[in-house]
């Protein structure tokens, strides 16, 4: 047997271009708010996850063990999870199986992320996640590869700027109601166009930015899950990771996405994605990237994916919105805090606590993404009011 | 509220990776002026970079192959940036490269010279430059870059 | 009632100070296509897999996307946690209970001689406003701890010094072990001090190498031609990092994970039950300090590790004898221990060997490690 898993509380800290606070200071915030938003303290935790990304941001080795007293692990079953930006939905999906196991009856997750120690400036850190033989010599980093990917995906599909710059605006805009954004603001598809240019076709704002900032959750059994108001049930998790061979791949379409989701959808119940599934926060560090993971999720036929956009489906009064909560171009990405926020995003939003940001369509089943690595890890989870 | 302090630090690390069979081959192979693949007998790729196993098959590889010089774009970037992030006056084009002796969606990434950028197009006929062999090390960048093939037919 | 989770497929790679001829890739592809042929299946019938490793040992950030073609892992799920090796055995003991997965590989490996600078990586674990101005060679924390450990003990550099005697004997029956040596106390006394106690040979070498387990629920390991080891425990703990919040003269880490690997296994009496012990020793007082902490011998009595008077204790020869792989360390332990209750371990066999414990730590400056119990019955 396994066991159901609730969702009782979640938080996060502000996300912030360069946070005064340290990395313990940022674990140690969300996973309090976390806590008291589930009504539970730190007696009632008996495993604690944590997900952070390359310990090169904030230059401290074995981050993990950095954290264990600011992430209330102390005397307790600890781990970090590191799978780059799919950290923020591998960490929950370990935190789901810790409780699903039965090993514990309730996991606090955390997800952190401190980039801006990094000089001069984070970017320059990612040439190292590339092979250190055919890749790093060239100079690259991920702005280099993601404007191929981009470009690719929108040449295979025939996707106009324009299109994906309405991403960019309708994230940004959404992330004007949510009080721990980074970069809200009202911009037009003009404003995304004639951006400076960074790596053609990417311009500053098909971009997210670099970000400090930290979110957790709880996770419980059904047994204590019943004593509190609103949880949210893991419904189903799926995770792929592809092969690290990235010119090797098609770079049109995320197959891995797709493993990932239907491993998710399988145990969730779920056959017709683009039906039932109400509420979507696919990954989006640019803004292609949404309308391309939407595709892998089956949110939108295979090419189809500018349709969301184009035909107002992604937006929050549409059908099926996408990043209410401002997604990574809004909010920030720091990168394994970023999808734990969109996770949480989820849970508020079918819980119907999303205040100004909360969907038109009284969403009860919700899907999030993250993603990582060389354009290549995927993990989903699907949630259920 | 106190003064914010903090501490300046570098990290300095010494790594001395060794290539082993595939990579070691395929570099020797670029210091001969000598893009090499390995064939998995079972799916019939060409693999490039070489390594000895199949991903899909999980099987051994041991057929070595020399593969044309010649590809077509999959895709590319012009890039205004360089490492850090941080602005670079002539920009560079960034391509990723299907080789067409590989077979599939085989490629590698490299830059693109002796072109301008709006010249560039998906799909088009590149070829590698290598430098002159008493510069090549054995490295990725003994490929000078790919330029537009001048002459003759692109491989179909 | 949960279904028993079984080992049914091992294997590891020789313990090596280095392979240069061969990249991590190489290593860990041939090491994974043998465990599959130990477990008799195909990388087709894995579900999902799990590694364990640390960026800054590779020198590769975001080190799991560099793993998944090499072990069978492209287009599957792969899950990668930054701790010692054994704590790869708990993710898929958790994915197998949780039911999303059936089928779990666990690799986890170690290419440390590409690492020039290694002492200096592990100061980059300490905090860097309040403690790394003060490093010096890492090994000051454990040199730390095993003056306070041998003033509560009574434990003499002598005893230390027969801790690594013995485990490098040990290793000489070990094909495995890269460092296997008679050595005399004289030898490991007088070797170069690098922290007062803690000489040269107190602490274990450095080595390349790769584990591989693969784990099924008892209705699938039945069916396979392989014995399978059982799962019959797994549990582990975090204690403070830093330097001014930890107990230095015990392994409370150690402690309060023996607490829960016994009660899940069902073990009141480690000393009693169990026929022998892979713990670290990645240090020669770890050793002591860790059969302490998981009740093998009477608290404040590690010294009884050295007469005679236990369980085989590292009958492998330890990491003092078999070389220290970082992140696939605990890993390599659980192979043996797998080996051990097979029957198949060789001139180091222990005889009628059904119950085992293994213990990994994840290196200074850490105070986390985990325990799992293995049974063939």
């Amino acid at each position: 047997m396994s066991y159901e898993v609730a969702v009782v509380g979640v938080g996060q800290t502000k996300f912030e271009y360069q946070s005064k606070k340290t990395t313990q200071e940022l674990v140690f915030e969300a996973a309090k708010k976390a806590l008291d938003d589930a009504g539970m303290t730190l007696e009632e935790i008996d495993t604690v996850v944590y997900g952070s990304a390359p310990d090169g941001f904030d230059g401290i080795n074995m981050k993990g063990e950095h954290v264990i007293d600011a992430a209330g692990a102390l005397g307790k079953p600890f781990e970090r999870v590191f799978v780059g930006g799919a950290t923020g939905a591998l960490a929950p999906i370990t935190g789901y199986y810790h409780v699903a196991s039965g090993l514990s009856r309730a996991t606090l997750v955390i997800c952190q992320e401190k980039m801006s120690p990094c000089k001069p400036k984070p970017q320059g850190l990612f040439n190292t996640i590339f092979d250190e033989f055919t890749d790093r010599p060239m100079g690259i980093n991920l702005i280099y590869i993601f404007a191929l990917e981009m470009n690719r995906y929108m040449t295979v599909n025939k996707i106009k700027l324009e299109t994906l710059a309405k991403v960019s605006v309708k994230n940004k805009k959404n992330a004007m109601d949510n009080p721990y954004a980074q970069l809200p603001m009202e911009i037009t598809v003009e404003d995304v166009l004639n951006a400076p240019v960074m790596a053609y076709p990417v311009t500053k704002y098909h971009i997210s930015p670099s970000s400090d900032g930290a979110a957790a959750a709880v996770f419980v059994n059904k047994n204590i899950a019943k004593y509190k108001e609103k949880p949210v049930w893991i419904a189903g998790v799926g995770w792929c990771l592809d092969s690290t061979y990235w010119t090797n791949r098609d770079l049109a379409y995320p197959k891995y996405v797709e493993y990932a989701a239907r491993q998710a959808y399988n145990m969730a119940g779920i056959k017709n994605p683009q039906k039932e599934i109400q509420v979507a926060e696919p990954y989006d560090p640019f803004s292609y990237k949404e309308l391309q993971h939407a595709e892998g999720l089956l949110l939108a036929n295979r090419g189809e994916g500018w349709k969301l956009i184009e035909e107002g489906i992604a937006y929050r009064d549409g059908k099926l919105p996408l990043s209410p909560s401002g997604g990574l171009l809004g909010v920030g990405n720091p990168i394994a805090a970023a999808g734990m926020m969109k996770f949480n995003e989820i849970v508020l939003q079918l819980r119907g606590d999303a205040g100004k940001r909360q969907v038109k369509n009284n969403p009860k089943v919700g899907v999030v993404q993250a993603w990582g690595g060389l354009m290549q890890f995927t993990g989903v989870l699907v949630l259920k009011a | 509220m106190a003064e914010f302090h903090g501490v300046k630090s570098r990290w300095e690390i010494k790594y001395e990776w060794s290539g082993g069979i595939a990579i070691s081959r395929f570099m020797q192979g670029l210091k001969e002026g000598k893009i090499l693949g390995v064939k998995c007998p079972h799916c019939k790729r060409v693999l490039v970079p070489p390594r000895i196993f199949c991903e899909r098959c999980f099987i051994e590889l041991t057929e070595w192959v020399e593969l044309s010089p010649r590809g077509k774009i999959n895709t590319f970037s012009i890039a205004y940036i360089d490492t850090n992030a941080l602005p670079i006056s002539t920009p560079q084009i960034n391509a990723v490269i299907d080789l067409d002796d590989a077979r599939g969606i085989i490629g590698i990434f490299h830059i693109i010279g002796e072109a301008k950028p709006e010249e560039i197009y998906v799909g088009m006929p590149v070829e590698a430059v290598f430098r002159p062999a008493e510069e090549r090390t054995g490295s990725i960048l003994d490929i000078k870059y790919f330029r537009p093939l001048k002459e003759g037919k692109p491989n179909e | 009632m949960h279904e028993r989770i079984a080992i049914i497929g091992a294997a590891m790679s020789p313990l090596r100070a280095t392979y240069p001829e061969l990249s991590y890739k190489e290593l860990m592809f041939a090491t994974v296509s043998k465990a599959l042929l130990d477990a008799g299946i195909g990388k087709d019938d894995v579900d999902s897999l799990v590694t364990c490793s640390d960026d800054l040992w590779e020198g590769r950030s975001i080190g799991d996307e560099f793993v998944p073609d090499q072990i069978g892992g492209a287009l599957k799920p792969n899950n990668r946690i930054n701790a010692d090796g054994v704590y790869g055995v708990f993710q898929a003991f958790m994915q197998i209970r949780a039911k999303v997965a059936t089928i779990v590989t666990v690799v986890a490996h170690s290419k440390s001689s590409d690492l020039i600078t290694k002492n200096r990586i592990l100061n980059y674990a300490l905090d860097p406003v309040i403690e790394r101005p003060l490093a010096q060679h890492p090994y000051f924390i454990p040199a730390l701890e095993a003056t306070r450990y041998m003033y509560e003990t009574g434990i003499t550099p002598a005893d230390l010094a027969r801790v690594v005697i013995k485990n490098r004997q040990a290793a000489l029956k070990n094909p495995y072990a890269a460092y296997g040596a008679k050595l005399t106390p004289e030898t490991v006394q007088n070797s170069p001090t690098i922290s007062s106690p803690l000489t040269e040979l107190d602490a274990a070498y450095y080595a390349d190498g790769v584990a591989v387990v693969i784990l099924a629920p008892e209705s699938v390991a039945k069916n396979l031609k392989t014995k399978p080891v059982y799962v019959l425990g797994i549990g582990w703990d975090s204690e403070s990092a830093h330097l001014g919040a930890r107990n230095w003269g015990r392994a409370d880490y150690a402690y309060k994970a023996g607490i829960r690997v016994y009660e899940m296994a069902g073990i009141k009496n480690p000393a009693q039950e169990l026929d022998f012990a892979e713990i670290d020793d990645r240090f020669s007082y770890k050793e002591l300090m860790h059969a302490e902490a998981l009740r093998l011998v009477p608290e404040g009595q590690g010294k009884k590790v050295l007469t005679g008077e236990t369980m085989p204790i590292n009958p492998s020869g330890g990491y003092l004898g078999l070389g220290y792989a970082p992140n696939a360390a605990g890993l390599t332990r659980v192979v043996e221990a797998v080996f051990q209750l097979r029957g198949e371990a060789g001139s180091r066999q222990v005889k009628n060997a059904t119950k085992g414990l293994v213990f990994g730590w994840y290196g200074p400056p850490s105070a986390s490690g985990g325990a799992v119990i293995l049974g063939n019955e």
